[in-house]
């Protein structure tokens, strides 16, 4: 009988200290995730520094938890599975330099993944029978790629945003709106209160053919069109302005996954990171791919999020090919997902 | 008994074990290179040539700050990651006494610098009895200045070390004619002094797990720090129902407090009076009060609550009320402060105040002197 593989994954890229323990790839046993979100509220965003010190109280606490959870003992791990970019570079070294403890401490091997490609492995633990090749878009406050998921670990980047991440622009608009942080679960919900089409704000699908994005341009006239009400004295429908910039926003973000699931033939639209638990762009996707007879998959809300469960799924796939990292892995804070 | 010992804190990392007493293997590298790339080796290095492996250590220990606040943090990373893979205690050192006791055995003060950036350093005062490290002062983040001006009453000779004496060594050197320097191979943090610190504090069974270790970075984030300055301190008019909290913060800064009754005579009968309170968080965190004399202004007291202290407030109230006496007219300010107040006396001068005179054995209850300062408006 084939051993089971046990990783241990952490991941720390952001505002997330997560642990997770995954089984061959596609089984989580564990995934504790441990958000900073209150802490940061106050500052309206993600403050480096701050990450950094909370990542470095909580990670043995929330990597104890997943361990206890899964029941498993530290002689039952095969690897220890860690992001090591893209990400905020205090941050991401908190969980890369205690991986490599406990590695060399446990004398098993340690597997570098990339946060993007992450974002991606939520799906195989979403849909055990999921196999490459596909189309995904990553979505979140600091991506968004259009992917040709060729096979694990081989990715061809279709598109990507040449200014703001989708998430980005959420997060601005909210703060404008004085909604709060984080903007995207804020937005998604005063929009069900909102019309979508009462306020009508641009799309940039760029020149004819291309998958990449731009978000500054909408982002501006969101912005100018609240000083122009304002400066008119007249009053502001938030729910009306967050609905017509969400509506913007992800249409443009699934027109370009159907486009480019048509071209590449793929069977699925693959939604992921966490853009990806928008409730509008799901609903909008759907649409369009029912038409093209394209099915629309996403992992659920918690595996959207940072998580270290997708790491380790990550992780496995690297594993098995015997791709492992050394114990001087640095940190590489704007990591490239192209190969 | 097996101690591995790590120091990160600065530009330079270094590892070093103590086998039974006696060290085994030191590693020190200053090569510009990133902590986070070459810890994990440098560990494994000196674990290997000593003939042993991670598992055999007892005890894992490593500087706990101030110092580079990512240097740091890769540091402790690594230890509690290592300790928490096997199970492992831990124990932590503060930086400034790994500096310290680089210098066991010198006979003056010591005074390690380590560089906090922006003029400023991280520093507390030591001095050996026997083979005992003695804390003498805890100066926090202190600017360099500020630092110079304090340390001027002690005669001994201070031994200065640490990356701040990179910057700071002639500005030192000209201020302070009994200061010293350490030699090249002293002046960085080094691992063996954290191996022998902790051994120290194993024997006083001062053990952590890795969950337990919490780094002093002494300085809050400077995010943190600007939304203190923007969102906290105001300086107002001290008022009547505000007497309670001052009392407390008179109580908690003064051996011979003032009663509620004082404070209530100057706010609400005293018509030479002006009492002004520093504001954060809803709280009182400081208060200044003055008389208003002819053309002088003569200071009653000024206090910070503990809570709030290092943190310019008490500037703010000492510049507050030089505006108010520049406001009124007033030609000088004069105030009282203990001779061994060495802090106030520091932030008067800061502010334009100059020692002009004494009062023998003012305060009753240590018959200390009383120095009076004034400054010209």
């Amino acid at each position: 009988m084939k051993k089971d593989i046990n990783i241990l994954a952490i991941e720390t890229s952001c505002d997330e200290t997560s642990s997770s323990i995954v089984k061959n790839g596609r089984e989580v046993l564990s995934n504790i995730i441990s958000s900073q979100i209150d802490i940061h509220k106050k500052f309206g965003g993600v403050v480096p520094e701050v990450a950094s010190r909370k990542h470095l109280e909580r990670i043995s606490d929330v990597i104890d938890l997943a361990m206890n959870e899964s029941k498993m003992k530290y002689k039952d791990l095969d690897a220890i599975a860690v992001t090591y970019g893209p990400g905020l570079v205090g941050a991401l070294l908190i969980g890369l330099t205690t991986a490599k403890g406990l590695a060399y401490g446990l004398n098993i091997p340690l597997v570098g993944v990339n946060h993007i490609e992450g974002h991606i492995f939520a799906n195989f633990i979403q849909y055990k029978d999921l196999e490459p090749p596909f189309v995904c878009l990553v979505a979140s406050g600091g991506h968004s790629h259009i992917i040709n998921v060729l096979n694990y670990g081989n990715y061809k980047i279709m598109g990507r945003t040449r200014d703001d991440a989708a998430g980005e622009a959420f997060d601005k608009v909210a703060r404008t709106l004085e909604l709060g942080y984080p903007g995207g679960p804020l937005i998604d919900k005063i929009s069900k209160k909102g019309k979508a089409d009462a306020i009508d704000f641009p799309r940039s699908y760029l020149e004819e053919g291309s998958y990449d994005f731009s978000f500054s341009g909408l982002k501006s006239s969101v912005l100018n069109h609240i000083n122009t009400m304002k400066m008119k004295g007249l009053e502001i429908n938030a729910a009306d302005i967050a609905a017509s910039f969400q509506e913007s926003v992800v249409d443009v973000l699934a027109d370009k996954l159907v486009w480019a699931a048509i071209e590449k033939k793929s069977p699925y639209a693959v939604l992921a990171g966490g853009v990806a638990a928008n409730s509008r762009l799901r609903e909008l996707l759907t649409e369009k791919c029912k038409e093209n007879n394209i099915k629309v998959l996403y992992p659920d809300p918690i595996l959207c999020t940072d998580n270290a469960a997708m790491i380790g799924s990550a992780a496995y796939y690297k594993f098995i090919k015997g791709e492992t990292s050394s114990l001087n892995l640095n940190a590489i804070p704007n990591l490239s997902l192209s190969l | 008994m097996k101690v591995l010992a790590i120091d990160t804190s600065t530009v330079a990392a270094s590892a070093a074990l103590i086998q039974d007493g006696s060290l085994c293997c030191e590693y020190f590298l200053n090569d510009g290179k990133k902590h986070s790339e070459k810890i994990i080796s440098i560990i494994d290095y000196v674990i290997k040539s000593c003939g042993l492996e991670a598992k055999d250590i007892d005890v894992f220990s490593c500087s706990i700050g101030p110092g580079s606040f990512t240097g740091l943090r890769v540091g402790a990373s690594a230890i509690k990651g290592i300790a928490q893979a096997l199970g492992k205690p831990i124990t932590g050192i503060p930086t400034l006494e790994v500096l310290a006791y680089n210098l066991r055995g010198f006979k003056g003060l010591i005074c390690p610098i380590i560089d906090a950036q922006r003029e400023m350093v991280y520093s507390t005062l030591f001095r050996f009895e026997g083979d005992t490290l003695l804390k003498i002062k805890d100066f926090s983040a202190i600017v360099i200045d500020d630092l110079i001006c304090r340390l001027g009453p002690y005669d001994d000779d201070i031994a200065f070390l640490g990356d701040g004496v990179f910057l700071y060594q002639n500005k030192i050197k000209n201020s302070l004619k009994n200061a010293r320097f350490a030699d090249v191979g002293n002046i960085l943090p080094r691992a063996s002094s954290v191996a022998s610190l902790a051994i120290i504090k194993y024997k006083e069974g001062h053990l952590l797990w890795y969950n337990d270790l919490r780094l002093d970075y002494i300085r809050k984030s400077q995010a943190e720090v600007e939304y203190e300055k923007n969102h906290i301190v105001t300086i107002v008019n001290m008022k009547a129902e505000e007497i309670d909290e001052v009392v407390e913060i008179e109580g908690l800064s003064f051996n011979n407090p003032w009663s509620y009754e004082s404070f209530d005579f100057e706010i609400n009968k005293n018509n030479l009076s002006r009492y002004i309170v520093a504001k954060t968080d809803g709280r009182i965190a400081g208060y200044a009060g003055t008389w208003l004399v002819f053309d002088e202004m003569h200071v009653t007291n000024i206090a910070v609550h503990p809570d709030y202290r290092n943190r310019g407030i008490g500037n703010k109230l000492v510049e507050e009320i030089i505006n108010i006496a520049r406001e009124s007219g007033l030609k000088r300010i004069t105030l009282e402060v203990r001779n061994s107040n060495n802090q106030a006396i520091c932030l008067y001068e800061k502010n334009g105040f100059k020692a002009e005179g004494f009062r023998k054995k003012y305060y009753a209850d240590t018959g200390e002197d009383a120095i009076i300062m004034w400054k010209e408006l």
